[in-house]
């Protein structure tokens, strides 16, 4: 039989104003600490602190942090359960989402983040093609096989990228580097040039992931400007009545190019409430009482009064996506009255 | 959980499958290495652990060389929510046995000291009665 006594997680779980948000901060904790470092940089800690601004749990990272670097699986499957339990819906996809950020925030996934993040697809039973195509829509990049740290191919062909890389490095670098020899210990060179194939990967996937979301936004605008015309064209015959109908679209950030007019445009309505939806991350079938959660939540996170103290770029870009937010809430709330 | 250079050198002298050992002298003889595989082997024994525990043994992510290694005997875990939830149900009902128990003894000692202060007035002030 189980010890009656409660155990330092189990105590975090009961004293937490929200039970899931705690069991989700430690396995994201867990995530971010199995990089093959083992600790929880300044820079990791303040995206945790970002990604899960809008969490309730109301209790310090101390014990969270403690428990994700031992690791404490005991913890970690109380965790898991609890997530489980509660995560489901969206709510589900979200959270993979900060995973995903959290995983691929420094570059590329190191292999232990690799097991850890499909641990996670499968514990809340989202199928590996959804998986993967949240994944390359928030790394940029698609989701590879983990490699196999176990065979003699991996490390050389590492080493070999590493050698390439210092060599490049070398050709570009100052002359007086090449007395530099890698005579100084295995171990160190190990190391150096682990961080040196993260940085060269870390480098192709930024390149690759700029491109792809330069790509998408040029297809965007084309797509808008396509809809634009032809709803000038279609609209020269019938300005006058139209102009009086109420307009239905969203004023920022993109919306407005695409105010379509509700009647006589049954499929641009529809695109408009999928886009709503995306905007509070949510699913196409999401409920009245899920929009208003989403709401809630998002707003709280992206209300402009937060970022009061912060520069006045970060406060325009709040406002902007506060009223976005809110833009799509009034869409949805329209169309479910 | 990580074995010792002479016993790692003796499982590779044993060790008669040419690749494998190819593979364990190239990784297991140099530490770099060898720390960053025995970090790896540690997330994925508790990993596996914990699939098992929660029934993900056979779910989509878990499936090749990582999802074959059975040399690790399951532990038999319990669910630990159901574990919690029955702790909690189990320190309410303690709370509340002796939340019983308090207003008993309260009842039986103010009981008690009122039969005393009645006896001893009887006894000491027996002109009042």
């Amino acid at each position: 039989m189980a010890s009656s006594r409660f155990t330092p997680f189990e105590r975090l779980l009961l004293s937490s104003r929200n039970e899931a948000d705690t069991a989700a901060l430690l396995l994201l904790a867990w995530l971010a600490m199995s990089d093959g470092q083992g600790t929880l940089s300044d820079r990791k800690r303040t995206l945790l602190d970002e990604l899960t601004g809008d969490f309730r749990h109301d209790h310090g990272y101390q014990l969270i942090v403690d428990l994700a670097s031992a690791p404490d699986f005991v913890a970690l499957q109380l965790a898991a359960e609890v997530l489980q339990r509660y995560y489901r819906g969206p709510r589900r996809e979200t959270f993979l989402r900060q995973a995903i950020h959290v995983a691929t925030h420094e570059g590329a996934l190191a292999a232990g983040q690799h097991h850890v993040l499909r641990f996670l697809a499968d514990l809340l039973n989202v199928a590996p093609e959804t998986f993967e195509v949240l994944f390359r829509d928030v790394a940029g990049y698609p989701l590879e096989a983990p490699e196999d740290p176990s065979a003699a191919h991996y490390w050389r062909s590492r080493e070999s990228a590493d050698h390439r890389h210092s060599s490049q490095q070398g050709r570009h670098g100052a002359q007086g580097d090449s007395s530099r020899e890698r005579t100084g210990g295995e171990e160190d060179n190990a190391q150096g040039s682990r961080d040196r194939h993260r940085q060269e990967r870390r480098y192709r996937q930024r390149e690759h992931a700029k491109d792809e979301r330069e790509e998408a936004r040029q297809r965007r605008w084309r797509w808008r400007r396509e809809k634009t015309g032809q709803r000038e064209r279609a609209d020269d015959g019938q300005r006058s009545d139209e102009g009086k109908r109420r307009r239905e679209g969203f004023s920022h950030e993109g919306f407005s190019h695409e105010g379509a007019h509700a009647k006589g445009h049954a499929t641009g309505s529809n695109e408009k409430a999928q886009r709503a939806l995306a905007v509070l991350g949510l699913m196409e079938n999401a409920q009245k009482s899920e929009i208003k959660r989403a709401y809630r939540r998002l707003a709280q996170k992206y209300h402009p009064d937060r970022y009061h103290a912060q520069s006045q770029e970060a406060m325009v870009t709040a406002s902007l996506r506060f009223q976005r937010i809110k833009n799509a809430y009034d869409y949805l709330m329209r169309q479910h009255a | 959980m990580s074995a010792s250079d002479a016993g790692i050198a003796r499982a590779i002298a044993r060790c008669e499958n040419q690749a494998v050992k190819t593979d364990a002298e190239d990784v297991l003889r140099v530490e770099s290495r060898k720390r960053e595989y025995d970090q790896l082997y540690g997330t994925l024994t508790g990993i596996g652990l914990l699939r098992a525990r929660m029934g993900l043994s056979h779910a989509p992510y878990w499936n090749g060389n990582v999802a074959n290694d059975f040399s690790i005997s399951a532990d038999g875990e319990y669910a630990r929510y159901a574990e919690l939830k029955a702790k909690v149900a189990r320190a309410v009902r303690v709370h509340d046995t002796w939340q019983q128990v308090r207003r008993g003894m309260l009842w039986g000692g103010g009981i008690s000291l009122a039969t005393g202060v009645g006896v001893a007035l009887l006894v000491f002030a027996p002109d009042l009665f």
